[in-house]
């Protein structure tokens, strides 16, 4: 039996499923990346530092902040340059937007038609218009938490290096308070809704890697996995590699010859402890347990973050509007430098490292996407799963193994610009 | 207003140079300009709330590079019929699910432009960029037409 899915539905970005097996063997199983490779760090050589961050914001139009907030971070460290704790704060509450909107789209718009079985969105809408409108209800506060931060819903402009450009008034964060307890029964009923979904029973030991830091991990300078990496995010090359396959226009990374899980997963497994109350209380309530080794509870652990990231926006922004927002001096950059850096973007950890030269012009950049760290995952999870389904018959079969792929919310478009290969 | 695509690939970005021209243009009261970048689903909560939306972006018309064409909501309605826009997450799409959701403005127009050269570069082919203030007069005069 050989299935091969050409351009997989519901995932961001273009990739074929390619599976051959015979006699309950699988002797072939690949996802193919066939998205047009994109060479962003060749546009990136040259530019000034002060242009780097809303350029690299370009990248994705989903996970556009992640990319911002880990450029800034590369380029202050490269440059010396501090930041204040205001500057921290609303930051994170930038970072927790991004995750709530970039969630809640791949539980509702991705995943959700698979398991109340729908062969797509747009016979869901019809029949769940009632569902969808609360996905989008829900998703658009955390667009509009990006929004009054970040000064635009995607390719956020009010950052930069040091600080912000221009800051948020008070009353939106307010509104936005306001308008995130008033979502809780929203957000309840999605609860209600992913508890009852049918998870397929697969299970898979693999290495889960995640940055550390004291609270749940969002940003961080160390980072750690489940098979005890422990290294600064400046060695993050002596831990992690890439390397190049035949059918991926998107090189795989891997940790000493071994796949390996980065994105919600990981972080659930890896810093359960450090999660809110109410997204604890959400884990008990969806049966979610961080000893799980099931790639699809990566579902469970994407709601339980955003729970964690609405109760924790609350509370941020009690701090900052209790701290009062000031105006900032930013300290102009100077000079040149090299660092890495990294945030835990909605599908996993985000590298971004540079190289300026003394005027501050970028001589080398690398991005490490998380989708390019699952990719090899992927491949190992869909080898081990697709034996267990053969007596399900061919057209449950490749569901199955769709959804798997999309359990990893792969962001194909992101994790594309690495390298260039040539179609002969 | 929205202008829709990517400014690190080539001529995928017109939609957003039109855009952030206009965002610098004296324009009507009531006349927001957007930029909506590879927003995806995004679009739908860009679009909410407003009267009409007028979209810019790139699209792959197979006609000479810079060429414009308006396409009304009747053509933008139709199944299938819709020329295929470039940026990533896909305009049908998102125009299916707002329809289907009944969540699109009265009237949707779409400006396209034909691009030249699609590719991983910063800044627009010559001839796009040369066609860019003929598609930003046709905008303004768009917005000079009464709905």
């Amino acid at each position: 039996m050989k299935i091969e899915v050409r351009h997989l539905s519901r995932i961001e970005g273009h990739a074929h499923l390619v599976v051959d097996a015979e006699h309950g063997e699988v002797r072939e199983c690949r996802l193919e990346i066939v998205e047009t490779p994109r060479l962003f760090e060749g546009i990136l050589k040259g530019l000034h530092c002060t242009d780097v961050a809303s350029v690299v914001a370009r990248i994705c139009g989903v996970c556009s902040h992640s990319h911002s907030l880990a450029s800034l971070a590369a380029t202050e460290k490269a440059l010396g340059i501090e930041t204040s704790e205001q500057t921290r704060n609303l930051r994170r509450l930038l970072a927790y937007g991004e995750i709530v909107q970039s969630h809640l789209l791949q539980l509702y718009f991705m995943a959700v038609p698979d398991y109340l079985g729908a062969p797509s969105l747009f016979p869901l809408a019809a029949a769940r218009r009632d569902l969808l409108l609360r996905a989008l209800r829900l998703k658009k506060l955390g667009n509009d938490l990006c929004q009054v931060v970040g000064g635009r819903a995607v390719h956020p402009v009010s950052l930069c290096i040091g600080g912000f450009s221009s800051l948020p008034e008070a009353s939106p964060l307010q509104d936005l308070r306001r308008r995130f307890v008033a979502a809780l029964p929203d957000f309840e009923a999605t609860v209600e809704l992913f508890a009852r979904l049918e998870i397929p029973a697969f299970e898979r030991e693999t290495e889960y890697l995640c940055l550390q830091e004291k609270g749940y991990p969002l940003f961080g300078e160390t980072l750690v996995s489940t098979a005890g990496v422990h290294a600064s995010v400046a060695e993050y090359r002596s831990v992690l590699s890439e390397y190049v396959v035949p059918h991926s226009t998107a090189k795989f990374a891997r940790t000493k010859g071994k796949s390996h899980m980065v994105g919600a997963l990981a972080r659930t497994r890896n810093a359960f402890a450090a999660l809110s109350p109410m997204a604890r209380t959400v884990a008990s309530a969806l049966g979610f347990t961080p000893c799980t080794t099931n790639p699809f509870h990566n579902l469970q652990a994407r709601l339980i973050e955003v729970v964690h990231c609405v109760e924790e926006s609350i509370r941020l922004i009690d701090r900052i509007l209790a701290d009062g927002l000031r105006p900032e001096k930013v300290q102009p950059p100077q000079g040149g430098g090299c660092a890495s850096a990294a945030v835990e973007a909605p599908r996993g950890t985000l590298f971004h490292s540079y190289v300026y030269d003394d005027r501050g012009r970028l001589e080398q950049a690398d991005c490490l996407i998380p989708t390019a760290q699952n990719l090899a995952n992927i491949e190992a999870d869909l080898r081990a799963f697709a034996p267990t389904l053969f007596p399900l018959g061919r057209e449950e079969f490749t569901r199955r193994l769709e959804m798997l792929v999309r359990a990893y919310d792969p962001c194909i478009s992101c994790s594309t610009h690495l390298l260039r290969v040539s179609f002969v | 207003m929205i202008g829709v695509g990517n400014l690190l690939m080539g001529d995928d970005g017109a939609g957003i140079a039109a855009a952030q021209e206009l965002g610098g243009r004296r324009l009507p009261r009531g006349v927001e300009v957007v930029d909506g970048g590879t927003g995806g689903i995004t679009l739908l909560h860009l679009m909410e709330g407003a009267d009409k939306v007028i979209l810019i972006d790139a699209v792959l018309m197979g006609k000479s590079p810079g060429s414009i064409e308006r396409f009304g909501s009747e053509a933008l309605e139709e199944e299938g019929g819709t020329p295929l826009s470039l940026h990533q997450g896909g305009l049908p799409q998102v125009f299916a699910l707002g329809r289907e959701l009944g969540l699109l403005p009265g009237e949707i127009v779409l400006y396209g432009i034909e691009p030249d050269s699609v590719v991983e570069r910063l800044g627009l082919s010559h001839r796009v960029e040369a066609a860019l203030p003929v598609l930003v007069e046709r905008l303004l005069e768009e917005l000079r037409t009464p709905p």
